[in-house]
């Protein structure tokens, strides 16, 4: 607001009117849920205390998770999990950025609104939606796919991959297209006024001005993908110490595995309440997804949010 | 009700609009010539019998106020309409006796170069911005590039202020020293044809003295079309005067053309009661 | 050359946005091909029954209307009181970009992380064991920040000069919230509900640990032990074993159920968003 109308408010409150009684409420509100969302962390970090405290930070970094022996390496499910995520980046991110770019660039102004329904009603299906249609329908696709690779069922980290692609699409092509539009149309007409074709204004003036916004777009889906639980849990087979002999490779997509969503999402959680090493275990695991994908997503909301809108 | 500026001119104005080259005077095929042209926009017209004629190496101030459709008049000239959705064109636009509408739009593009009010700058830098052009249109071979760099910059009288910090971003410069950088933009894919859109509303007095200075060097070579609210700027900077407000006529009120002909003698022998009276309100 | 370039480039994009709709429509196509038969009106008004794949999903359905406005009522104050507190009490431009990027990554927490949390705190912690109550101030806390975002958003496209007339005119801070703020950005917070609603309805994982079951519970009375049904749950469950053909039809209709509640919700909402949206385009 203006400095002046600033002052005058500040000025009248100070000169003893009666205490706000929304502003109490609003303060109030917000250390409620500033709070709920403080606790949640405090109490994942309290619970998985007893397990730092018996095998130390590096305790999740081992290959194999077998709790009955006390071991809780949960790289397989690391990689799992980020095995997962990055095929789905890997194919929604030239679909949905090239899908971005034709509803911003190139439809007229009443598809590109249906288009934008459309992205949304995609964005909107549950994910254990997802997962049926995962479950009867992608599996036995993929099982037929991946014949060359032998696998035993269509329940496959490749056919998690391939779902959660589907399913952080709409947030990619949706913010693409928020990046893309948020270019200046100056630049657009400085382009073509150059003597720049259309689909070189796009790929040499907006594409790279949009360039963060894009890049935000791809970092808020891998933080989908790695957080996602239901859908992954209903097709990903949910094999522990499934670790690859060479990481790199396309074969271990080709079997079963698990991630760490679709292990805190599994029975062994409600299993392992009564055991703190177990338990914590567990939780320690939640942490560190909890961390990362606080982090991924702070950062690409970060970078999307670079000027500020006010006239 | 003309709204013109009224930007007071500096003293050395009083010697208005320098005369043509007698040499170069009769040409037969003009730079840029419309004939006919219209503009409408859902059946109601913008422009409307517009015979606008551009002489080579000649500066022509297109004056008048604002909506009377003249930046709509300078993007027809270089196809930059056919971007703007549910206009319709009727007429021709001829450069140097051909239509550009049987062209291909971007080659008459980087033939008829634009520079915009508000300097638009790419993500990148100095160098990056003023070669964008040239870079994209594939026309000059790498090698050639830093010695295309530093031409258009000259010409733009920027060269010696930015020569050592090529690799700047361009959000760097000063607004002055953008549309400077945007006009050496323009300048490297060496058009025929250069069309300003009020380029200096957006710039301080000195960095207007800048750029009209830059204005009649140029013309040496070329053809402008200089949009200007400024009847001061006309003065100082144009060799013909064409003035363009709306007027009653078939279909509604549009743009019209009115008042074409060399800058000084008009100015100081309207022939239009609108200009006649704006006139009389600036030496007031 | 460079012409033909071109042309692919665009054309490229335009199979990208094909794909995507074909996806899309592959999905509804077969969600609404296969549901449609198991829905008559015993679907909707009778409890489940053989295990799970006969009869309707009637308690289901009201387990999730439950869970989701218990949601509501849980999110709403606590969304409105960060907005206000963000926007007219407490502005501060540098923070801005730091409290936005803060609430979008709550909003990404994974509900799964939600889910163990209120594990941990409502089933263990207060002893209520699986609660409708829980698992509602579960989702309410899932919604929380996407709401506060949309309100937060809502208020800043508030022409500023509402405010300043406010101002001048020696109102408190208190009063042009009250006055101007909210009743002029009540849209954004009814769309922003609206789409956390939809949210809530769809999402497993936090009612998983701490207020669904499968089978056993109606209609909850009191507080503690008192779990619900939910149709996410539901379906997540079942489809975990395999299951006849008409054990699949019961699936895709109480899938069809569920889509047709959250489209529902989202698509009242639309009008508004696409107008926001739009208005906001090629700044």
């Amino acid at each position: 607001m203006s400095f002046a109308a600033e002052r005058l408010a500040a000025g009248a409150e100070r000169r003893g009117r009666r205490p706000d009684a929304l502003r109490l409420a609003a303060f109030g509100f917000s250390a409620i849920a500033i709070a709920a969302f403080a606790g949640l962390i405090a109490v994942f970090a309290f619970e998985a205390w007893p397990f730092f405290r018996a095998q130390g930070l590096t305790g999740l970094f081992g290959v194999r998770w077998s709790f009955r022996s006390e071991r809780f390496g949960a790289l397989p499910m690391i990689y799992g999990s980020l095995a997962v995520s990055l095929v789905a980046v890997a194919l929604a991110a030239p679909i949905g950025l090239g899908a971005a770019v034709f509803l911003s660039e190139v439809l007229p102004r009443r598809a590109r609104i249906a288009a934008k329904v459309g992205v949304e009603l995609l964005a909107g299906i549950p994910s254990v939606v997802y997962g049926l249609l995962g479950v009867l329908l992608l599996r036995d696709a993929v099982a037929r796919l991946l014949r060359p690779f032998d696998p035993i069922s269509g329940d496959t980290l490749a056919t998690g991959g391939l779902l959660l692609a589907v399913m952080i699409l709409p947030t990619v092509v949706s913010l693409g297209d928020d990046a893309l539009a948020a270019v200046p149309r100056g630049q657009r007409q400085a382009a073509r006024a150059l003597g720049l074709g259309r689909a070189e204004t796009i790929l040499r003036a907006v594409v790279p001005a949009a360039l963060p916004g894009l890049g935000s777009a791809l970092l808020l889906g891998l933080g989908r993908a790695l957080g996602e639980t239901i859908a992954v849990f209903l097709v990903i087979g949910r094999q522990d110490n499934q670790w690859p002999e060479r990481l790199l490779a396309l074969e271990p997509l080709a079997r079963a595995g698990q991630t760490v969503t679709s292990k805190l999402g599994g029975s062994e959680t409600f299993l392992a309440y009564g055991d703190p090493t177990h338990w914590g275990a567990l939780l320690a695991l939640g942490l560190l997804l909890l961390a990362v994908v606080a982090a991924l997503s702070f950062a690409g909301s970060w970078v999307s949010l670079r000027k500020v809108p006010r006239a | 009700m003309v709204e013109l500026s009224l930007a007071a001119p500096p003293a050395a104005a009083a010697i208005c609009c320098p005369v043509p080259q007698a040499a170069e005077a009769a040409r037969g095929i003009a730079a840029v010539e419309t004939r006919a042209l219209g503009v409408t926009h859902a059946g109601r017209p913008l422009l409307r019998g517009i015979d606008l004629r551009v002489e080579d190496r000649r500066v022509l101030a297109l004056v008048g106020p604002s909506g009377a459709g003249k930046t709509t008049l300078l993007s027809c000239l270089n196809r930059m309409i056919e971007l703007a959705p549910g206009l319709r064109l009727k007429g021709e636009v001829l450069l140097f006796g051909e239509s550009i509408s049987r062209r291909d739009a971007d080659a008459v593009r980087r033939q008829v170069g634009m520079l915009f009010q508000q300097p638009v700058l790419f993500p990148g830098s100095i160098a990056d911005n003023a070669l964008f052009g040239l870079r994209h249109a594939g026309l000059a071979p790498r090698r050639s590039l830093p010695e295309r760099l530093e031409r258009a910059l000259g010409e733009a009288a920027l060269w010696d202020e930015v020569k050592d910090r090529l690799h700047e971003p361009a959000a760097s410069l000063s607004v002055g020293q953008q549309q400077r950088l945007c006009l050496a933009r323009a300048l490297a894919v060496e058009p025929r044809v250069l069309l300003l859109d009020e380029p200096t509303s957006a710039l301080d007095p000195r960095s207007t003295e800048a750029i009209e200075e830059r204005i009649r060097e140029i013309a040496k070579s070329r053809a402008i079309v200089l949009v200007t609210h400024s009847l001061g700027q006309a003065r100082r900077v144009a060799d013909q005067l064409a003035c363009l407000d709306r007027r009653e006529g078939p279909g509604g009120p549009a743009g019209e053309l009115f008042e074409c002909g060399p800058c000084q003698e008009r100015l100081e022998r309207p022939q239009s009661p609108e200009l006649a009276r704006f006139l009389d309100s600036e030496r007031a | 050359m460079r012409r033909w370039l071109g042309l692919g480039f665009l054309v490229a994009s335009g199979l990208c946005a094909l794909a995507v709709l074909a996806v899309l429509s592959i999905a509804l196509a077969e969600i609404i091909g296969r549901g449609m038969p198991a829905l008559d009106l015993a679907f909707f008004t009778r409890p489940s029954a053989g295990a799970g794949y006969e009869g309707g999903v009637l308690f289901e359905i009201a387990g999730t209307l439950i869970l989701i406005g218990t949601a509501l009522a849980a999110s709403l104050p606590l969304a409105i009181g960060l907005a206000l507190a963000a926007t007219i009490y407490l502005p501060r431009p540098s923070l801005r970009r730091t409290a936005l990027s803060a609430l979008y990554s709550a909003n990404a927490v994974p509900s799964v992380l939600i889910g163990i949390g209120g594990f941990v705190v409502f089933v263990h912690g207060f002893g209520w064991g699986k609660s409708w109550l829980g698992g509602g101030l579960l989702l309410g806390l899932m919604i929380l920040p996407a709401e506060a975002v949309a309100l937060i958003e809502r208020i800043e496209a508030l022409p500023r000069r509402y405010l300043d007339a406010a101002y001048g005119l020696g109102l408190s801070r208190g009063q042009v919230a009250r006055s101007v703020v909210l009743r002029q950005s009540l849209g954004g917070l009814f769309s922003g509900a609206l789409l956390g609603l939809a949210r809530a309805a769809g999402e497993t994982a936090p009612i998983l640990f701490a207020a669904a079951v499968f089978s056993g519970a109606g209609i909850p009375r009191g507080l503690k032990e008192s779990p619900v049904l939910a149709l996410p749950y539901h379906i997540f469950v079942l489809a975990q074993d395999s299951f006849s053909p008409a054990g699949e039809r019961h699936l895709w209709g109480a899938a069809l159920v569920l889509l047709v509640l959250v489209a529902s919700l989202s698509l009242i909402a639309l009008p508004a968003r696409l107008r926001a949206h739009e208005e906001s385009r090629h700044g």
